[in-house]
């Protein structure tokens, strides 16, 4: 059983991806979290909560991300959820990169990111809720 | 977002100072556009100034390079850290673009490439 030692709610809207950028950020500092491992985790914020806050509800108005994060035993412990459209992000095909730049998608490249930057990653639906699992090692 | 962008031996010289709120400002690629459009289509963009790049970023710097490329230009990247350099790798968007370390080596890229 995986515990969190924070948890924040935000809305769908650009600016909650700066917001939990900062409170994850100094909530690592308390651990002292390599800054390098900071960073590349803020970047799966971004990917993550940019494809939610611009895809995941098709009803117009503010609804809840639940972001929760903790350290534990050598690894960061992450969970995104929200109530949206159901949704696996690593189900997106990844770019071709064998296709000239010119002629690429550029959609699945940040998904990409999200897959190796974390060590582990895993999508469930639950109680009509997305949920995705992250975690990573420090 | 916040850029900057000035001429040197006609080339345009981006400054990329944040990359915030990208999914809703266009500013860059529509100045980038516009120049495009007047002629100007050889690109320095230096990012020196860049903590770490997301996806909405990288595909900023893969439009623009696409537009000045079709149009017979280019794109150098400048000043990129290592931390950016992985995300390049990982992307494999490192044999993509021309990278230089040294402002006078991307202009010199521009001269050679104007010679041939």
């Amino acid at each position: 059983m995986i515990t969190y030692s924070k948890e924040i709610i935000v809305t769908n809207e650009i600016s909650s991806i700066e917001y939990v950028a900062d409170q994850f950020t100094a909530h690592c500092q308390t651990d002292s979290i390599d800054p390098k491992v900071i960073i590349k985790v803020n970047v799966v914020f971004d990917e993550l909560l940019s494809n939610i806050i611009k895809y995941s509800y098709e009803e117009e108005g503010a609804h809840p991300i639940y972001v929760d994060f903790g350290y534990d035993d050598g690894r960061l412990n992450i969970q995104i959820r929200d109530k949206g459209l159901p949704f696996n992000p690593f189900h997106v095909t990844p770019p071709d990169f064998s296709v000239p730049l010119e002629e690429r998608t550029i959609g699945g490249l940040g998904i990409y990111l999200v897959k190796n930057l974390m060590d582990t990653y895993q999508y469930e639906r639950i109680n009509q809720e997305n949920v995705v699992t992250m975690s990573k090692f420090v | 977002m916040k850029y900057t962008i000035k001429e040197t031996d006609n080339i345009q010289l981006i400054k990329i100072l944040d990359l915030n709120n990208l999914l809703v400002d266009e500013s860059l690629t529509e100045e980038v556009t516009q120049h495009i459009q007047q002629g100007n289509t050889e690109f320095i963009i230096d990012l020196a100034a860049l903590e770490y790049i997301v996806s909405a970023g990288l595909s900023l710097l893969i439009s623009i390079l696409t537009r000045a490329r079709s149009a017979g230009g280019d794109v150098v990247i400048l000043n990129i850290s290592d931390k950016l350099q992985r995300i390049f790798l990982i992307t494999r968007l490192h044999s993509t673009f021309t990278v230089k370390e040294t402002l006078e080596d991307a202009i010199e890229h521009f001269a050679k490439a104007n010679v041939r």
